[in-house]
């Protein structure tokens, strides 16, 4: 009997007309995304290439990557270079691409991403993430009712069929359609963008299963939604209402977490910043005038390392201005993420984060493969400028400007050979998270959506439950 | 007849509980959205009268002409609240022989993690919201009728169809123009409450249009829902019909242009403008550095940014080279500032030319309509932008004729130090007396100076000001496609006309 009615309701679907209007604008969704997003990624990869391009020709100039030009210039790179996971979305919030010097850990963000900025990018994010769930709410808004007027669930009860399997049965086929809509769909999609693009790659495709997996729980959420919606009294007065609602954690609820977030936990102005920074610095260096030194009997050497040290001393100060500012600037993003992570639909965009290894997420690792990345190569760096005989083995960032006074005696402040491991200073890979662990963290992350299923579902079946069905 | 029939739909309109669940909604929604942009204006206020401050503080500290930067700072604008339009940071660096192609800002705040594309503003809501709204209030408007039967009784009245299709559609208009003027006139004169002070008839002006724009806009909608439900007899099928075409409108047709269409038809040729503004700006760096040494030879310099920002001061012989140095940034490098801004104006125009022929591709969809019209009433969009650059630039050449007439341009007063007898000294000559010591030079001159200092007159020079447009010069902008848009509501009214006119009443 429950099989009957299983198959009963997946067939009375399948001749809705709104389903079969939806399963084609999705169908076009999809292949158009695949098409879009596969011109996106070739530019992507172009402009990428020639950011490489542009390395290489700055290594091969040589004089770019003289052991003492690295203490002055920002040479150090490290970028996720543009992967398939733009089928899936642009990730363009958030920068990707880091460039540094060597001296301190004095980044420069910039993003690859090319194009316009509009609130709405035809990709699998906008479609899973936005359409369907208001498609899953308008397919499930009259599930109950219909068959109320109809009279057919009344003959259901007589049959002897207990409540709570058809309201199961009721859920179960949703999902079920859901995924008959969704896998040949998005799979077409897939195949398509990899046909374009000529990137096979086993890692994406499983990705963009694991995705679509996610995906299930927040669909699940608008049909228990919709299913709850149809067995209240007027359930065309409460589909207005729950749009509203929808569109309000879709497109208000992230807009303006942004601009709350920056009323709330402020960040200073561009010239403000500088202003610190560069304060900071002056003052240590006006402590240091003040402290008597008799400058005039120290030896050549003895007055250089002097020097070194007290620049090197007040330029760490102006660093920690700037990792001040990089901290407050990572307050104000988290704030942003914490007040649009209300809605399901940036816990989604979260996840995903961390499926691809994209966005915020990436972005703390790659902050620290950058700090590692100067560490590995100022090591390196002492190391082969100690083999110089002619160095004095200052580390200092102005080294570059003061040299002639040494080249005059034959000598220089800091090595002039060239950096033996140029390789080092364009780093496109970055570690992030074992598979393990990102399976936990998701995992974490998808409580709340199952949470909020297993409420409306308990509200769902007890009210069901009491439902009367004359 | 008529008066009674709007009169019975309004009354029925305000008597239905999703009317009021979708009013309330979309009251709630105005009021949020108004407060969260009036909050982050005035931030933008507060950060423009720091610009402008600074600006002025900049100028009164210059202390010889190459440090002369005037800027041309843009007032926020105050509609902008409702329509955020092109979003162009607001400073125009003003500095002699610059090209003036991108605008640059002073006292904004940039999250160096977050790169913010918000648009969230009242044309937001309108295009998103209460174009949904004014659906969900008319997909069942006939069909819902016939449903409980009223729709016969009345065909049963000598009454036209025409006139009751038309009492459909206003009171479907009246009821939502009203929903969207109260809010709106409040909030209107709320702002001019809070910055009267900062107000110009441009505000006025933008809100009266803006607010014809949105009744045209409402006017569109309401004949759709109607033409929905005459196009189906089920009102839940005409629900579907309706959110499907609201879709339709409102995303996908949008975004295939943009991410489909677009790309194919124009990347090629703006990457194209682009090379060339890009070659044209790489010329005038190579001209630049193709100096001849000489003229830069001996002299002492402070502050270290070269051309601009500095002090030049001693030698004859410098003081001659830089003369020529002068002479020939005017004549060399000055008309190549220009060829670089037209290959900029260039790249500009063709995507204010791509933006109109969106307009007249999607004439049909008044989302696309509203969104580039309002911003073209609002003063905020690529064109006015080209405007602004083009002040900017107007005021620079009268500096640049300014400073040739009055002669400082092209003679040491440019980047004085010392007066200009101080700027006697010859080189060569001091060189052998100090039997090249350079420490005893740099006393010597120094001694020689003392404390004399050139003091500048700031010259007289006009200062940039907002534009001012008239009721002509808004409507010129928009009168085509304010033609396209009523020519759409008017096909679309004679399509639900038809279409009702063979509607089976039974």
């Amino acid at each position: 009997m429950n099989q009957i009615i299983l198959v009963k309701d997946i067939r009375l679907m399948f001749k809705d007309l709104k389903f079969q209007i939806f399963f084609l604008i999705l169908v076009v969704l999809f292949i158009l995304s695949a098409i879009s997003s596969s011109v996106s990624f070739i530019s992507k990869q172009k402009s990428f290439q020639n950011e490489r391009n542009r390395f290489n020709d700055l290594v091969a100039d040589g004089q770019h990557i003289q052991l003492i030009q690295l203490l002055q210039n920002r040479m150090l790179m490290v970028a996720s270079p543009p992967s398939p996971a733009v089928l899936f979305s642009e990730y363009d919030n958030y920068p990707d691409i880091i460039n540094t010097g060597i001296m301190f850990y004095e980044p420069e963000f910039s993003n690859n991403n090319i194009g316009l900025r509009r609130m709405f990018r035809l990709n699998w994010l906008f479609i899973l993430g936005m359409i369907m769930g208001l498609m899953m709410l308008i397919m499930s808004f009259e599930a109950i009712s219909q068959e109320k007027r109809a009279g057919t669930l009344r003959l259901l009860t007589i049959n002897g069929v207990k409540r709570q399997s058809i309201i199961w049965h009721k859920y179960i086929s949703y999902l079920i359609l859901y995924l008959i809509v969704i896998i040949p769909a998005s799979m077409t999609s897939m195949i398509l963008f990899f046909a374009l693009t000529g990137t096979w790659s086993m890692t994406f495709m499983l990705k963009f299963l694991l995705i679509i997996l996610i995906s299930i729980p927040f669909a699940s959420f608008f049909v228990w939604l919709g299913i709850f919606i149809s067995m209240s009294k007027n359930h065309r007065n409460t589909i207005v209402m729950v749009m509203f609602i929808w569109a309000f954690f879709v497109v208000i609820v992230p807009q303006a977490a942004i601009i709350i977030a920056k009323q709330v936990s402020s960040i200073k102005t561009v010239i403000e910043y500088r202003e610190i920074r560069e304060q900071a610095r002056y003052d240590e260096m006006m402590r240091q005038a003040e402290e008597e030194n008799d400058i005039m009997s120290l030896s050549f050497e003895d007055f250089f390392a002097l020097l070194a040290s007290n620049i090197n001393v007040a330029d760490e100060k102006k660093n920690q201005a700037l990792q001040r500012e990089i901290e407050e600037n990572m307050r104000q993003t988290r704030m942003i993420r914490g007040i649009a992570g209300i809605s399901p639909f940036m816990q989604f965009v979260n996840i995903s984060e961390i499926v691809f290894d994209k966005g915020f997420y990436l972005l703390n690792f790659q902050q620290e493969t950058t700090k590692q990345a100067i560490n590995q190569i100022k090591n390196l760096m002492i190391e082969q400028d100690s083999r110089d005989e002619t160095s004095h083995n200052l580390l200092y960032s102005y080294a570059y400007v003061q040299r002639l006074v040494f080249n005059r005696r034959g000598e220089t402040p800091f090595s002039e050979e060239l950096f033996e491991h140029p390789h080092l200073l364009f780093v496109t890979e970055i570690e992030t998270d074992d598979v393990p662990s990102k399976i936990m963290e998701i995992l974490m992350k998808l409580i709340p959506i199952l949470v909020l299923n297993l409420v409306l579902m308990v509200g769902a079946v007890g009210k069901f439950e009491r439902l009367d069905i004359r | 007849m008529l008066k009674s029939l709007l009169e019975h739909e309004l009354n029925n309109l305000l008597k239905s509980k999703r009317i009021y669940t979708t009013v309330i909604m979309f009251l709630l929604l105005f009021v949020s959205i108004f407060v969260v942009r009036v909050i982050d204006y005035q931030k933008q206020v507060n950060q423009y009268i720091d610009d402008v401050l600074q600006n002025e503080e900049g100028l009164r500290s210059a202390e010889n002409y190459s440090f002369i930067n005037p800027r041309a700072i843009q007032q926020p604008i105050v509609f902008s609240i409702y329509n955020d339009g092109f979003k162009i940071p607001r400073v125009l660096n003003i500095q002699y022989y610059e090209p003036i192609i991108y605008a640059e800002s002073l006292n904004e705040e940039d999250n160096i993690f977050f790169i913010d594309n918000n648009q969230l503003d009242i044309t937001f809501l309108i295009t998103f919201f209460l174009s949904l709204f004014i659906l969900l209030i008319s997909y069942d408007s006939v069909n819902g009728e016939k449903r409980v039967g009223t729709l016969r009784i009345l065909m049963t009245y000598p009454l036209k169809r025409q006139t009751f299709i038309l009492k459909k559609m206003f009171g479907v208009f009246f009821f939502v123009a009203i929903t969207f003027t109260i809010p709106y006139v409040i909030s209107f004169v709320s702002i001019i409450y809070m910055f009267v002070n900062i107000l110009s008839i441009n505000f006025l002006l933008s809100a009266f249009f803006y607010w014809l724009l949105t009744m045209l806009f409402i006017l569109f909608f309401s004949l759709l829902g109607i033409f929905i439900s005459c196009c189906s007899t089920n009102p839940n099928r005409s629900l579907v019909y309706s959110l499907l075409v609201w879709i339709l409108f409102r995303i996908v047709l949008p975004i295939s242009w943009d991410y489909i269409i677009y790309p194919r038809l124009y990347d090629e040729q703006v990457l194209h403008l682009r090379t060339i503004q890009g070659d044209k700006q790489y010329e005038k760096t190579r001209v630049e550095f193709d100096v001849n040494p000489h003229w830069s030879g001996n002299f002492i310099q402070y502050s270290g940014e070269g051309f601009y920002n500095s002090w030049v001061f001693a030698f004859k012989e410098t003081m001659d080279g830089r003369d020529q140095l002068l002479r020939y940034m005017y004549d060399e490098v000055y008309p190549l500032t220009f060829e670089v801004e037209q290959a900029r104006d260039d790249v500009i125009r063709y995507l204010i030319n791509t933006e109109n022929v969106k307009n007249w591709v999607f004439f049909f969809n008044p989302i696309v309509l509203f969104n580039n019209l309002s911003m073209k009433i609002t003063g905020n969009s690529r064109g006015d932008y080209l405007r602004f650059l083009h002040s900017a630039r107007e005021l620079r050449n009268e500096l640049v004729s300014l400073g040739i007439e009055e002669g400082w341009l092209l003679d040491y007063r440019f980047n004085a130090y010392v007066p200009e007898k101080y700027n006697v000294l010859d080189y060569d000559v001091l060189y052998e007396q100090v039997e090249g010591d350079y420490e005893r030079m740099g006393e010597f001159v120094h001694e020689f100076i003392g404390d004399d200092r050139y003091e500048m007159r700031l010259p007289v020079f006009r200062r940039y000001e907002q534009p001012i447009y008239s009721f002509g010069e808004i409507f010129e902008r928009i009168f085509v496609y304010l033609v396209l848009f009523v020519v759409s509501i008017v096909v679309l009214w004679v399509m639900t006309w038809r279409k009702f006119l063979k509607y089976d009443v039974r």
